[in-house]
């Protein structure tokens, strides 16, 4: 068929395609906005990643001891990991957790009650982080909420630590990012014809199979970009770790700022930035091909 | 019952306080191309969703070859839909859309194949089994929905205003694809349309439907020639309506004498019973209306001022005033009339037709 080989070269030169200079005249604050407060000091940290500090002073002498540093010790790579393995675990349960209540909203609920869910939802996104988290504190502390309802139930004698360990982490981590986890989810799903069910029911599909063949697939676009959304964001978090999660078993971001307060290092720390950044990008960049190649329509299973 | 396609019995359906279906009862002999036509909200779509198995009547049976439907979804279901707005499923290629069905019944993957292809060479479109449904033109889709519909070779196919969103071109030549496939196939098509001409050039049988209601079930020609509600006969066509009584009832020929006390003549065939002095109305269509020579020979005559002359092509539209009540007529493009000229019009008692 050389119809469609076209057509998709076609589509990817579309993709790689740098737009014009002058498309970017007409966005030219934003653009603005961006370059002076985002590419620059990002440009900035690139840069002194790559620099030395001695006696407390950034020292312009190119080298690459920063990076060979985190390479090559231990507690980084342990740190790295471990932000890694709590973001993705905070992916998989937001997932699990916010599909359903995605699709209740979206198929099983009725419309005039959906923007009163959704706003309910959304309305602890609005409250300060900070004191999201130390909420949860409140809830999980050894003699918190969690453990003396649990002790008054009978069901434990000695309180469960959660709170200063990653479980408490995790569970900020899903509270916080569930929310755009299920917004995308839900605006994925309601963007379903609501006939192709119905198509698919009248070819002879169950319930379970027109969510297999159907909703399931389109949806996907949503559970991509919302799973993105929250590795970057849990990926990147340091006050949940710090609050929650207690310092004992320190998280990526928790070295960087380690390396800013304590040791007064800005090189390093910015190295480390840099490798965030990089692993970040790279995620982005993986992800978004596949929801690419899914909202074309040209690959699903 | 098995002479029967679809039978629907005394079938109502509410939503809440409003009814959108009142007992409507109709029979579809198999093979046949029922169009359900009226004006949106008329119930025609309810109607057809029923049917489909979709919607459940508050009231009534629907039967299907003689048996009640399935409202669960199964592969026992006896009719397949033609969506409105084609339903493709955009995350899978035509071939997937069109075996879909046969996927859901555990058809054998070489045996979708062959199959798919053999509805691809039905509808003409070969060539498009690993495309996407997004990059296909309008009247593909649809074709393609159609298809998807067919390979399973239900009884009865529903369709639901499937030409509603092409442009008239292309509509035309799907009007005429769809009727041949229809006869050829020898399925029941039951087609849901607000679009008068298509219901004409299509159906068999049409039921046109308003308010819930089935006002007339008939064929075009019937349906056109003698309609039997008001409604009908102002929802198919134009038509000039005399309001008046039943005058006088004579072996062939009915007297009615119109709100002025002119009588106008017109044959009884159409007419089960004339009941003498019952309110009526008369119905006669701007094309079976005489103008100028021809009119003097005709037996109902009536003098009128030429008010305006509109050209549409192939013929010429007058509407004449008879002191403050407008007439339509379609008169031969070359007729040499023009306003304000004083002139005579007329038709022969086998035009019009009395609605009681």
């Amino acid at each position: 068929m050389p119809d469609q080989s076209s057509f998709k070269i076609e589509k990817m030169v579309k993709f790689r395609n740098f737009p014009p200079i002058r498309f970017f005249v007409g966005i030219l604050p934003i653009s603005l906005w961006e370059i002076i407060f985002f590419m620059l000091p990002v440009l900035l940290i690139f840069i002194v990643s790559f620099l030395i500090v001695k006696e407390l002073r950034l020292v312009f002498q190119w080298t690459l001891a920063n990076y060979t540093d985190i390479f090559s010790k231990t507690p980084y790579w342990v740190a790295y990991v471990r932000s890694f393995r709590l973001a993705l675990t905070a992916v998989v349960l937001s997932a699990v957790l916010a599909y359903p209540l995605a699709y209740a909203i979206a198929f099983v609920v009725p419309a005039r009650f959906r923007r009163l869910l959704m706003v309910a939802m959304i309305l602890p996104f609005w409250t300060n982080y900070l004191i999201r988290a130390y909420s949860w504190q409140i809830i999980l502390a050894n003699n918190g909420l969690f453990n003396e309802i649990l002790k008054v139930l009978n069901i434990i004698e000695t309180p469960i630590s959660i709170l200063y360990t990653h479980v408490a982490t995790e569970v900020g981590f899903t509270h916080f990012y569930m929310v755009l986890m299920t917004m995308l989810l839900y605006s994925s799903m309601d963007a379903i014809n609501r006939n192709l069910m119905e198509a698919a029911r009248d070819l002879g599909a169950g319930k379970l199979r027109t969510f297999f063949e159907i909703i399931f697939p389109l949806s996907l676009p949503g559970l991509i970009v919302g799973s993105i959304f929250v590795f970057i964001m849990s990926f990147g978090d340091f006050v949940a770790p710090s609050i929650l999660g207690g310092g004992k078993k320190p998280v990526f971001t928790q070295m960087v700022v380690d390396e800013i307060q304590g040791t007064v290092n800005l090189s390093m720390a910015s190295a480390l930035a840099v490798i965030m950044v990089v692993t970040i990008l790279i995620v982005l960049i993986l992800f978004l091909r596949r929801v690419e190649s899914i909202t074309a329509g040209s690959s699903t299973g | 019952m098995e002479n029967i396609s679809v039978e629907l019995r005394h079938v109502t359906k509410a939503f809440g306080e409003v009814h959108a279906v009142r007992d409507l009862t109709l029979q579809v002999q198999p093979g046949s191309f029922l169009t359900l036509l009226g004006p949106s909200g008329c119930g025609k779509t309810t109607t057809l969703r029923m049917i489909g198995g979709f919607e459940r009547p508050s009231a009534g049976e629907i039967f299907i070859l003689g048996k009640t439907i399935a409202y669960e979804s199964s592969t026992q279901r006896q009719t397949n839909m033609v969506f409105q707005d084609y339903a493709l499923f955009p995350h899978k290629t035509v071939g997937q859309n069109i075996g879909f069905g046969l996927k859901m019944r555990g058809v054998k993957k070489a045996e979708i194949g062959k199959r798919v292809r053999e509805m691809l060479d039905l509808i003409n479109l070969s060539d498009v089994y690993d495309r996407m449904p997004h990059q296909l033109s309008g009247g593909q889709q649809q074709r393609v929905a159609l298809a998807r519909a067919l390979i399973l070779k239900p009884p009865v196919l529903l369709l639901d205003e499937p030409l509603g969103a092409l442009d008239a071109k292309i509509r035309k030549q799907l009007q005429l694809e769809l009727k041949q496939l229809q006869s050829e196939l020898g399925i029941t098509f039951i087609y849901v349309t607000h679009d008068q001409e298509e219901a004409m050039t299509m159906s068999d049988t049409i039921g046109i439907m308003n308010d819930g209601r089935l006002e007339q079930l008939d064929t075009p020609e019937k349906i056109y020639g003698d309609p039997q509600t008001l409604f009908v006969a102002k929802f198919v066509g134009e038509c000039n309506i005399f309001e008046g009584r039943i005058r006088s009832e004579h072996p062939d020929i009915v007297d009615f004498e119109d709100n002025r006390g002119q009588i106008f003549k017109l044959k009884k065939d159409s007419l089960e019973s004339a009941p003498v002095g019952k309110q009526a109305s008369l119905v006669v269509r701007p094309e079976d209306i005489q103008v100028a020579d021809a009119a003097r020979k005709c037996v109902n005559r009536i003098q009128g001022r030429v008010e305006e002359k509109l050209y549409s092509g192939s013929i010429v539209r007058l509407v004449v005033d008879r002191e403050g009540e407008k007439i339509m007529v379609d008169a031969h493009k070359g007729i040499a009339v023009s306003p304000p000229e004083l002139i005579e019009i007329g038709w022969n008692p086998d035009a019009g037709s009395i609605i009681l």
